[in-house]
Parts: structure tokens; C-alpha cells; sequence
């Protein structure tokens, strides 16, 4: 019998216990599972990926230290994810009332400002309708879902473009599935309004 | 939360459903006749799936790394190296999150974590022991500067009383044969001359009480 067989991985609950009860590598362990979705959730909500790291870290901290107040062990995704989604938002409130610049200072595209400046219309060359989007039309995205509300834009982008299930976005968004669909209708209907002139 | 406006009948809604392949049989069919009915229901349908489609391609671009996100990623293992060698792992660094960006700082963001929960649990008992000790011997403080400020500032009088004689010409209270004694209280101010009670020169009755009766005045 093969012995790597024999030892099975801690399921997430017996992590989460271990690590409420104060076992740090317990929680680390968390971490390592956890961290990828959270950087990127902190990165679409951010659009940069310094501030998704430390807001991700941040959360992490935050999470180890109200761990005790997590009833339900096997909830410890969509809460952790819902501390990522909250943190995000306020550091993204603060990041925009320290400056107005919009989400293209964040980045290097700064003929996006130019062009907004001048009121000329955003043309996007060289795109092939395929793959990762034009550095452009990337922008043009980033800059339509920073005008959602809150809720619409994390509805959005846990479900369509995290793909988690609905009933895990509801959780982290703490409404109802139906109200999930909905802000994922009222997201694509403003984008669409939006971006009308690429689509 | 767009509660009020929610109508789970809306044709765009269902278009939105139908994107997320979230439709019943039922409400499949209802749609499919909205749509043959309604060309700007179908030009509707054809933009959210083409928004659809831009948001899917948006996300295709995974979280690009900068010089200042590699420093603070890699802080710990190069401060003490050479530039180019630097260069070299901030290289090798870029290609694995390039490949994979949840696993390129998988590594360094575990470990930042827990240095600092771990920073947070030294200096817990620091705090708790600050706490035990220091609480007691402010408590013990506050209660020797209470003493000490009693001992150094005894305790003043707070009110007069004053005897004058009514319907008489003297102000002081020098005869027996007085007709009538007033007994007055007055708050004590710190200019109030305090006299000593002299000896009781006699009593009279007053309605139900017996007055001592002083030169000009006792404290009480």
C-alpha cells in the first residue's frame, strides 16, 4: 500500500478549528488555499496588483484575529472572501477621496486621461475579438465597472468572472440568490449603456 | 440593493438568465416568444451577450506585476544581494506569476501573514503584562494622592452659623436680657473669620430647641 496515499489532507473545518484555537500553521495552511482568490478578488476590485496584496494580507490578519467569532467553520470562504470584498471597497473609497484620479494613474495608461480630456471618442485598433482584451478596451472595461455600484460590480465579478456559485456570492454578499441574479442583470444592462460604442 | 425595482418578469432579466444558462424550461419558452415578437428585445439580447462576452475577455488579463510589488515581494530574500541578481529572481519571479498568479507569491504572502500574526501573538503577553501590573499600581496611586491630600488639606467648615440679637440696637449678643435671638445659616466662604466658641454664656428657649448662644458666632 502506498503510504503517500494514506495521509489525507486536513479538510478546511479541522484547519479553521485548529486555527481558532490558535494554531498559527494551521492558519497558514488557510492561507496557502485561500490566497489566490483573494489577491485576485482584491486585484479585479483594485485594478492593481500592490494595493490587491496588501489589502489580501491585510484581510488575512484581520481574519486570523475574528476567527473566534466564525460560528460556522465550513462558512470560512464566503467570509473570508466578504473581509477581502469590504476591505477592498474602503481602500478603494479612501485611495479615491486621497486623489481623483481614476483607475488609469493607478495604471500606466495615461493617454486614457488625454483622450477623456480632450472628449474624443476611444477607438480601439487591433483588436481581434479574441483573447485578453487591447490595452485600451481593457481600460475602457476597468473604468465602466468602477462606475457600478458596490454591489452590482461584486455581484459581477464573483459570479461571472470568479465563477463562483451563486449561493456563494449571496453568502459573501449576504442577500438572497434572486437579489444575486439581479445585480448581475442590472450590472451587464449598465455596462451595456456604458460601453455602447465597442460592443 | 435594487430591492424595489426587482421584477423576476423582466425580459432583460431573463436575457441576463439566459447568459448564465439559468433558465427554467418554462421561463425559456416565455422569453423565446419575447424575443419573436420584440426585434429591440433580440438587439438587447445581442449587446448583453457581447457585454458579456468583453467582461469574460476583460478578465482574461491576469494581475500584472511592477517593480514595486517585486521589491516588496521579494524585500527579505535580496536585500542583501547584488542588482543583477536581483534582476534575476525578479526574472523568475515574473514568469511564475505570468504562469500562475495565485502561486507566484504563494510563498511570501503565507509568510507575511504569519510574521505578523506571529508579531502580534510576542507582543500580547507584553500588553497583558502591562495591563496586570500597571492597573493595580495606578489604583494604589490614586488612593495614596487621595490620602496624602486629605492629611495636607483638612477638611473646611461649610457653614456658618450666625446668632444676632433682633430689635436691638447692638449687634452683639452680650446680655441675658436679649428679648429675641436669631439663628441664621450662611454658606462659609474662605474670608469667613472663624472664632472660637467662647464659653456658654446661657441658654433660652427657642420654639422646641435649646440654642447655645456664642459672642458673635460659631462655626459649626
Amino acid at each position: 500500500m502506498d503510504t503517500k496515499t494514506a495521509v489525507k489532507e486536513p479538510s478546511e473545518t479541522q484547519l479553521v478549528r485548529r486555527a481558532q484555537k490558535g494554531d498559527a500553521e494551521a492558519f497558514g495552511e488557510l492561507v496557502r488555499r485561500y490566497q489566490r482568490r483573494a489577491v485576485s478578488l482584491a486585484y479585479r476590485l483594485l485594478g492593481n496588483t500592490s494595493d490587491a496584496a496588501d489589502v489580501a494580507q491585510d484581510a488575512f490578519v484581520r481574519a486570523y484575529r475574528s476567527l473566534a467569532q466564525l460560528e460556522d467553520p465550513a462558512r470560512f470562504g464566503a467570509w473570508l472572501m466578504r473581509v477581502v470584498s469590504n476591505l477592498a471597497l474602503n481602500y478603494r473609497r479612501a485611495r479615491a477621496s486621497k486623489s481623483a484620479a481614476s483607475l488609469d494613474d493607478a495604471m500606466e495608461g495615461g493617454a486614457e486621461v488625454r483622450r477623456a480630456a480632450t472628449g474624443q471618442p476611444l477607438r480601439i485598433d487591433r483588436d481581434d475579438g479574441e483573447g485578453p482584451l487591447p490595452d485600451e478596451l481593457h481600460d475602457a472595461v476597468s473604468r465602466a465597472l468602477e462606475q457600478l455600484p458596490d454591489k452590482q460590480r461584486l455581484a459581477l465579478i464573483l459570479f461571472s468572472v470568479e465563477g463562483l456559485p451563486q449561493k456563494e456570492v449571496a453568502d459573501i454578499l449576504d442577500c438572497s440568490v434572486e437579489l444575486v441574479k439581479w445585480n448581475v442583470f442590472q450590472a451587464r444592462q449598465k455596462l451595456k449603456e456604458m460601453l455602447a460604442e465597442h460592443l | 440593493m435594487d430591492r424595489e425595482s426587482y421584477n423576476p418578469n423582466d425580459p432583460g432579466f431573463l436575457l441576463s438568465r439566459r447568459i448564465d444558462r439559468d433558465l427554467s424550461p418554462d421561463d425559456g419558452e416565455r422569453l423565446e416568444a419575447c424575443l419573436r415578437a420584440s426585434p429591440q428585445l433580440r438587439r438587447n439580447a445581442e449587446q448583453l451577450e457581447a457585454v458579456s462576452r468583453l467582461v469574460a475577455r476583460w478578465a482574461q488579463r491576469r494581475a500584472d506585476i511592477d517593480a514595486d510589488v517585486l521589491a516588496k515581494l521579494t524585500h527579505a530574500q535580496t536585500a542583501s544581494h547584488a542588482a543583477d541578481a536581483d534582476l534575476a529572481r525578479v526574472d523568475r519571479l515574473l514568469h511564475r506569476w505570468g504562469a500562475d498568479p495565485g502561486t507566484a507569491d504563494e510563498v511570501d504572502l503565507t509568510a507575511r501573514v504569519l510574521d505578523q500574526i506571529r508579531s502580534r501573538r510576542l507582543a500580547a503577553p507584553v500588553r497583558r503584562l502591562v495591563f496586570r501590573l500597571g492597573v493595580p499600581l495606578a489604583a494604589a496611586a490614586a488612593v495614596a494622592i487621595a490620602v496624602v491630600g486629605t492629611m495636607w488639606f483638612p477638611a473646611r467648615p461649610q457653614a456658618v452659623c450666625q446668632v444676632t440679637l433682633a430689635d436691638s440696637t447692638s449687634q452683639s449678643i452680650s446680655t441675658r436680657e436679649a428679648p429675641q435671638v436669631v439663628v441664621s445659616f450662611a454658606p462659609f466662604v474662605a474670608e469667613t473669620p472663624l472664632i472660637e466658641t467662647g464659653p456658654v454664656m446661657g441658654y433660652m428657649t427657642l420654639g422646641a430647641e435649646n440654642v447655645p448662644l456664642g459672642d458673635e458666632g460659631s462655626s459649626l
